[in-house]
């Protein structure tokens, strides 16, 4: 290990998932960062970024980038659509010099859902709520699955 | 400053009902949403504008498309080819020209933009593009939102930004949207402004009464 005078000095950025309820691998999100990173910024900057995937969680992750590149990982991350085929979104909602002041803020987030069966239409559909009044129903098709995204108010109509 | 989302299409054009998106504007830091959608709900969490998109390809289909618009709607417009843009920004009512990214490199000039900035008429900004697409397309979309930005500058004529969201997964909040914009060189403070623009709109159009004269 270096020294502490050697050593670069890094940022943490908290990434919220979306759907939050979705399983995610390190490697996959550490793929979908890494691809973003490049194709937007290149190979130059994406090698001096250093972009990392440190920890996951249900929710969420925190990824680690050298200082002063954060703004540009922020960016990277912004443009993710996709992680292994399946349609998400990562939103960067704090930064911090160490990873412990995350862990703070992880500790303040609502991480909780629950998953039941909503009778629609006199067909199962099976559904998730979180944060509260956030409800997304999973619609399976023929050929794949399908996410609406509703509230309380409006399952109660479908 | 309230900022605004210039355009978000909830279901059933996307997967996300307007509550929900609205939900999500309110987390990622907007007060406002233009929607296009013919209902809007009540007790929704953030102020929804309702946007209107009118539809064709020539003039002619678009005064027709503009006789049906519903009162109290934010009129926009897809942009086109140089000689329908330059029809578009002389049509009366029209507030927002969208899909700038779309056109040619010649379709939108600094006459455009000067005829743009003296009816108060703003090009609308997507990050949809910037977000889904990748290589030689987005670098397209960047030259073309320069060019704009450029154009801003030089004219004066207003910038919106929109997320062009068809689904929660597609918004992007306000320091995404800052993020994203500085990829073509907008300033933070030019992104705040073009945030807020939606609704100075509306209050202009709101505040501008005709006097019959005695």
């Amino acid at each position: 290990m270096k020294p502490p005078t050697f050593r670069q000095k890094r940022r943490y950025l908290l990434v919220r998932t979306l759907p939050p309820w979705r399983e995610l691998d390190s490697k996959v999100i550490h793929s979908a960062v890494l691809e973003a990173a490049t194709s937007l910024w290149g190979d130059g900057i994406a090698g001096v970024m250093q972009p990392v995937v440190v920890c996951v969680g249900s929710g969420f992750f925190i990824a680690r980038c050298t200082r002063g590149e954060d703004d540009r990982l922020a960016t990277a991350i912004s443009t993710v659509t996709s992680v292994g085929g399946r349609t998400m979104a990562f939103r960067t909602i704090a930064r911090s010099g160490t990873i412990l002041a995350l862990r703070r803020r992880i500790a303040r987030m609502p991480l909780r859902w629950e998953e039941f069966v909503l009778e629609a239409g006199g067909e199962a559909l099976m559904a998730v709520r979180y944060s509260g009044e956030k409800i997304d129903l999973i619609e399976e098709g023929i050929k794949k699955k399908k996410l609406l995204f509703f509230t309380d108010k409006e399952s109660e109509e479908v | 400053m309230r900022f605004t989302d210039a355009c978000i299409h909830p279901y059933p054009d996307g997967d996300s009902s307007l509550r929900r998106m609205s939900i999500e504007c309110r987390e990622l830091g907007y007060d406002s949403a233009v929607a296009l959608a013919d209902r809007i709900p009540q007790d929704i969490p953030i102020e929804i504008l309702k946007g209107h998109l009118l539809q064709g390809d020539t003039m002619k289909a678009l005064v027709a498309s503009a006789r049906r618009v519903p009162q109290g709607c934010l009129l926009m417009v897809e942009a086109g080819d140089y000689a329908l843009n330059r029809a578009i920004v002389r049509m009366k009512g029209i507030q927002i020209v969208r899909g700038a990214w779309r056109v040619s490199p010649n379709a939108i000039d600094h006459i455009v933009a000067r005829f743009a900035a003296e009816r108060g008429i703003a090009f609308d900004i997507e990050l949809a593009p910037l977000v889904k697409l990748r290589g030689i397309s987005r670098q397209k979309v960047l030259q073309r939102y320069r060019e704009l930005l450029m154009y801003s500058r030089r004219t004066g004529c207003r910038l919106t930004i929109s997320t062009g969201a068809r689904s929660i997964l597609e918004q992007r909040g306000v320091r995404e949207a800052t993020l994203l914009c500085s990829l073509f060189g907008m300033t933070r403070s030019e992104v705040l402004d073009a945030l807020a623009a939606p609704g100075e709109m509306l209050r202009e159009r709101d505040d501008v009464r005709v006097v019959e004269g005695t």
